[in-house]
């Protein structure tokens, strides 16, 4: 506690968007959350002034989780916004920081720290990004790209925070989604043709096939373009994570104080939601940077421009991107496979322990709040034994299959990647969750009170 | 929204471990509004786009 009360007065001078004093109606949330996709879309699109022609992007694998676009003013992402997130999240949950989160001043100190670190990386991330470019600008030049990189992604973290406190869910899922979603839609329609003279849209592509008469490949075509059957494979993932992200375990309940209030706890089966998905590609992606700067040839090999991976253990960490590559390297599918599941697993456990989310700490939390098992004494051990019959089996399988369903999208050549996929629907889930209650309440403002107010 | 109880009874624990974060609670930093956040951002793209345009 000490520490975070010692950058307290630091938390003071932060600028903060300024939380709504009334309800918002849905058409005003619609309105702000609108306006921020346009303007992050704008972002998104103008290119760093000064950059030197050709670079690498180090973070190509990770980039569909920083919703950030390469060599652009968004360079950064949201990278900076979800690494503070998640390294205070595990200071606080591990206890390193003696935060009570239960508490107003809590809440507050934490959520300060975090912003602070969030800016402390952006500036950190984009000196890093630079560094890598040395060579082929001049110093001054260098500056300015931190400070633009910098400024981007500082803008971002205020964008977001007005799209939490004023718009709908949170900044960082809606970016993710609709960068995912705008890849999807464009992998799918696009019209245009590249030099080769190849439709870049799947349903261009297969309409032009049948307009021309062929029978034969249709539905295929090689590697790098998205066809039908990627296309279809996207839709069946689609639901098939929209039916995972419902699953749950209830557990009934009944409130100590007033007999007869009874209600359920559900526990999630994508227990450790996707974020260990999201671990797993960053440790590949800090893999890549490794091998980028210390030009190890066996962690990993790179084509001549630097962005395609050609051999060395990183060439077993990307996964074939279509049925046809897997076919004809199975032992490269496979390791992938395997490597991915058994990280997921792990770090789904690791998460469960480190945010205290396990079944002694969701026991205790339980108790506290007054509730017990109907039927059983009120004692915080068979609480605790009720929940450690699921809770750890839960994480295990939802962490197994969080991983599982990434790697099929991936082999199947889904659009978006596997785990653009996999976020943007849990996403979107969220979003309508909240979008009915929303409509809900508006319809029936008496409703408001027993929903809480949002 | 702003209302915050500092005792946690009758509140049930999250459902699931995502990534959580807080934002109803008012912290003691500057206050700026939504407005001016949306123009900054377009008046930040447009300095670049001349920018580019110049050169």
């Amino acid at each position: 506690m000490s520490l975070l009360e010692a950058i307290s007065p630091v938390l003071r001078i932060l600028p903060e968007v300024t939380s709504p004093k009334r309800h918002i109606s849905f058409k005003e949330r619609i309105t702000w959350s609108g306006l921020i996709l346009i303007v992050y879309f704008m972002l998104s699109e103008i290119p760093l002034y000064g950059l030197p022609a050709t670079i690498q992007d180090m973070f190509a694998g990770f980039r569909i989780v920083l919703a950030g676009n390469s060599g652009t003013l968004l360079h950064l992402g949201i990278g900076p916004i979800v690494t503070a997130g998640i390294i205070m999240q595990l200071l606080a949950g591990s206890d390193i920081i003696g935060l009570d989160l239960s508490t107003h001043k809590g809440k507050a100190l934490f959520q300060g720290s975090q912003k602070l670190l969030a800016i402390f990386l952006c500036i950190f991330e984009a000196f890093l990004f630079a560094f890598a470019w040395r060579y082929q600008v001049s110093s001054g030049m260098l500056f300015f790209l931190v400070a633009q990189m910098a400024i981007g992604a500082l803008l971002l973290l205020m964008a977001d925070e007005v799209v939490t406190k004023w718009g709908f869910g949170s900044g960082i899922s809606l970016f993710i989604a609709a960068r995912v979603s705008a890849q999807v839609f464009w992998q799918a329609f696009s019209p245009l043709r590249d030099e080769s003279g190849q439709f870049l849209g799947a349903i261009p592509d297969f309409i032009s096939k049948v307009i021309g008469g062929e029978t034969a490949g249709i539905f295929t075509r090689p590697a790098p373009y998205p066809d039908l059957t990627a296309l279809m494979f996207t839709i069946i993932v689609f639901f098939v994570v929209v039916y995972f992200e419902a699953m749950r375990i209830e557990i009934p309940i009944a409130y100590g104080k007033y007999k007869g209030i009874r209600g359920r706890y559900p526990i999630k089966f994508i227990y450790a939601s996707n974020i260990p998905m999201i671990l797993t590609i960053a440790l590949f992606a800090n893999v890549r940077v490794i091998a980028q700067l210390t030009h190890w040839n066996i962690i990993g090999t790179f084509s001549q421009d630097g962005n395609v991976i050609t051999g060395g253990l990183l060439y077993y960490l990307t996964p074939p991107r279509s049925l046809s590559v897997l076919y004809s390297e199975p032992v490269r599918g496979l390791v992938y496979l395997v490597v991915v599941v058994v990280f997921c697993v792990l770090f789904a456990k690791l998460w469960i322990e480190l945010t205290n989310m396990g079944p002694k700490a969701i026991a205790k939390r339980l108790q506290g709040s007054g509730m017990q098992i109907p039927g059983f004494r009120k004692d915080i051990r068979i609480l605790e034994k009720l929940l450690s019959r699921y809770i750890p089996q839960v994480t295990v399988m939802g962490g197994a299959f969080v991983g599982l369903i990434a790697v099929f999208a991936d082999f199947t050549g889904a659009l978006g990647t596997g785990t653009g996929i996999l976020l943007t629907v849990g996403i979107i889930y969220r979003m309508y969750e909240q979008l009915a209650k929303e409509q809900a309440s508006e319809m029936f403002p008496a409703l408001r009170q027993f929903l809480g107010k949002e | 929204m702003t209302k915050s109880k500092d005792n946690a009874a009758g509140v049930l624990p999250p459902t699931g471990a995502g990534l959580i974060r807080y934002f109803d609670e008012d912290t003691e930093g500057i206050k700026i509004s939504p407005r001016t956040v949306v123009i900054s951002i377009v008046a930040f793209g447009i300095i670049f786009i001349a920018l580019h345009i110049v050169k």
